[in-house]
């Protein structure tokens, strides 16, 4: 993988230091009041920020997930100042756990009717969860950001196409990588965030923004 | 009679912020730890009389930490400085035996304030 | 330019409530689509006129945009809209409600704080039907209307894979007409054709609905039963036999009667491929043949 030379220049060590922070506050934030919709107890990691090119995203991010193969794979785009993706990563069986944690199995399914609720129960919990930790990012931040409907994949090693056409080989990415964990629902998964180039310059601003208040 | 102030959290930028806030006319002397761990040999070794203690930590956590940290000396101030602020995580730490939880990002009022406590509970437990 | 005049004839529906769901604006498409205006429903909970909403997923996905001001999705799905409305459109359709997409989302005040959400909704019934055309075109077999070989390929990988992750057990059934060559020989292809179709619907029409039967060759079926295992497969083919044994075609020549055999086999642990699902049925269907037509063999 190409180490990004000019990294520390877009983006320094000083400066990831303080979105690790503020993706602490507003991912921490946003579970606390996630709580109120759905009934959960979510213990979240330390969010690690790296710096990638396009090119190599997709294997960085492969090589980032710890559990095995086949998993769903939810992705969904964000646009407003801030630009960027979500890819949260569920184990596979998730989805039955998820469905009974929203309470919405109901009697006598057919596979079909199932299936169909098991995959409502992930795009919506996908939904909701990035809503939440970008949501409150962009608050935490002062701004606004609109959403795309979530996309997701139950494959054993899903495509991740969208990013790339997107963001450009050449361009450099800020990948942050939190893991989740539904306490009491034994469910656990991987957010990622990924935001584009264009988007640096003003996370940059905002950033420092934030830090002046204290 | 507040000389020892102890600051646990992984994030560099956390702590400067959490320094900042704190009231500038205080004399202290600062220590800092970036896991539950290190904050943990620092507090039995730094004997503070103040301890600031965030919860999501890589090594050890800031819970288990809190626990050690009790065990350690169960008159200890420690207060849970965190974003994780889900309900059942603050009733957590505060039935562990933290002093206090105060919520990320901190401001200036809300440290100073947390400060005064510590303060007074100190004078009570000198007095008693 | 005043945008009020632009939201109450755009064609997509518009309403906003505020947090305790009282209904604030309801647009022109909305009036003409449902049976309420404006006057009656602003100022009134959504819920007196759309009952069905008090669900909690609706519920769930409007707090969160509350809270957090992202956007909820409720993409068109055939079991599920948000608002029980007549299909429009020039064409009949086969859907009795309308099929919608709608999206819920923030409305903030001067301040950035939420204080009521929206929903568009926009009518999907024209896109279902054109969808649902193309799933016929594309997943059945002109003649017969049951499905086609491609989509049995896809049915079996998807039951093996619940099989695999889940357990869940499924079987399988093969059909074929008994000397239908000599038919077609005698009484012709379009009297051949004719005999595949009544086989096809007899069957189809004498079996759940989660059960999916494809034509695999010539005058050969295929009958994938998901959640059944050997027994409830193997009187499914017996019903099969008795109905196909009971249909009479009239040609030029008079009545004619004919039968079919079956071959009968559930899944097994070490079946990894569509091929190793099908060999099972298709030899005991191959030893009913070879053993005197008519019959039902159960894979050993």
């Amino acid at each position: 993988m190409t180490i990004l030379k000019d990294a520390n220049v877009l983006f320094s060590e000083e400066e990831k230091s303080i979105l690790q922070e503020v993706m602490n506050i507003s991912f921490g934030n946003a579970v606390a009041e996630l709580a109120e919709i759905i009934d959960v107890l979510i213990r979240l990691s330390v969010p690690s920020v790296t710096l990638v090119s396009g090119k190599d995203f997709q294997r960085d991010l492969a090589n980032k997930i710890e559990i095995t193969p086949p998993y769903n794979s939810i992705e969904q785009s964000f646009s407003g100042k801030l630009n960027g993706y979500v890819f949260m990563i569920f184990p596979e069986g998730s989805e039955k756990k998820l469905t009974a944690l929203l309470g919405d199995y109901q009697e006598h399914l057919d596979p079909v009717e199932e299936t169909r609720l098991e995959k409502g129960a992930l795009i919506e919990i996908g939904n909701i969860l990035t809503g939440a930790c970008v949501g409150k990012l962009v608050d935490v931040l002062d701004e606004n950001v609109s959403f795309t409907p979530p996309r997701l994949e139950m494959a054993s090693s899903p495509s991740w196409q969208t990013p790339l056409n997107l963001i450009g080989q050449e361009s450099v990415v800020i990948s942050v990588k939190t893991e989740f964990k539904f306490m009491a629902h034994d469910i656990n998964g991987y957010f990622f965030l990924i935001t584009n180039e264009e988007s640096l310059h003003w996370f940059k601003k905002a950033l420092h923004t934030f830090m002046e208040q204290f | 009679m507040l000389k020892k102030i102890l600051i646990v959290d992984d994030s560099p930028v956390a702590i400067r912020i959490l320094k900042v806030c704190l009231p500038p006319e205080l004399d202290v002397e600062f220590m800092e730890a970036k896991n539950g761990a290190e904050g943990l040999e620092c507090f039995k070794r730094f004997k503070p009389d103040l301890t600031f203690l965030d919860l999501t930590m890589p090594v050890m956590d800031g819970f288990e930490a809190l626990e050690e940290m009790l065990k350690v000396d169960n008159k200890a101030l420690v207060i849970i400085v965190s974003a994780d602020v889900q309900k059942q995580v603050v009733d957590r730490v505060m039935s562990l035996g933290a002093f206090l939880m105060v919520y990320k990002p901190p401001s200036r009022n809300t440290i100073q304030a947390a400060v005064n406590k510590a303060v007074a509970k100190m004078q009570e437990m000198r007095v008693s | 330019m005043d945008m009020s005049k632009v939201l109450d004839t755009i064609d997509t529906g518009i309403l906003t409530f505020d947090r305790e769901y009282k209904v604030r604006y309801w647009n022109g498409w909305m009036t003409s689509h449902s049976c309420f205006g404006p006057n009656e429903i602003i100022g009134r909970s959504l819920f007196d006129f759309y009952p069905n909403l008090k669900n909690n997923r609706f519920l769930r996905n409007c707090q969160s945009v509350l809270t957090f001001g992202n956007l909820a999705f409720f993409p068109f799905d055939p079991y599920a809209y948000l608002f029980p409305m007549k299909p429009t459109g020039l064409f009949k359709s086969e859907f009795k409600q309308m099929q919608q997409s709608c999206t819920i989302g923030p409305l903030r005040d001067e301040k950035n704080e939420i204080v009521s959400l929206y929903v568009s909704v926009r009518d999907m019934t024209e896109a279902a039907s054109q969808q649902e055309k193309l799933i016929q075109l594309t997943q059945l077999d002109p003649l017969t209307g049951a499905y086609n070989r491609r989509s049995l390929t896809f049915f079996i990988k998807e039951e093996l894979y619940r099989f695999k992750r889940y357990h869940r057990p499924f079987s399988v059934v093969m059909i074929d007409i008994d000397h239908f060559k000599n038919i077609n020989d005698q009484h012709g292809h379009l009297f051949g054709d004719e005999v595949l179709k009544s086989v096809s619907l007899s069957m189809q029409n004498n079996m759940r609905k989660l059960n999916r039967l494809a034509r695999y060759g010539g005058e050969e079926f295929c009958c994938i039963l998901p959640e059944t295992d050997l027994k409830g497969a193997s009187a499914l083919a017996e019903k099969f036999r008795n109905l196909i044994a009971g249909l009479t075609f009239t040609s030029k020549e008079g009545p004619v009667s004919i039968t079919a055999s079956f071959g009968v086999a559930t899944v097994e642990e070490d079946m990894d491929s569509v091929e190793a699902v099908l060999k099972k049925p298709d030899d005991a269907l191959y030893r009913a043949k070879t053993s005197g037509r008519n019959k039902m063999v159960i894979a050993a």
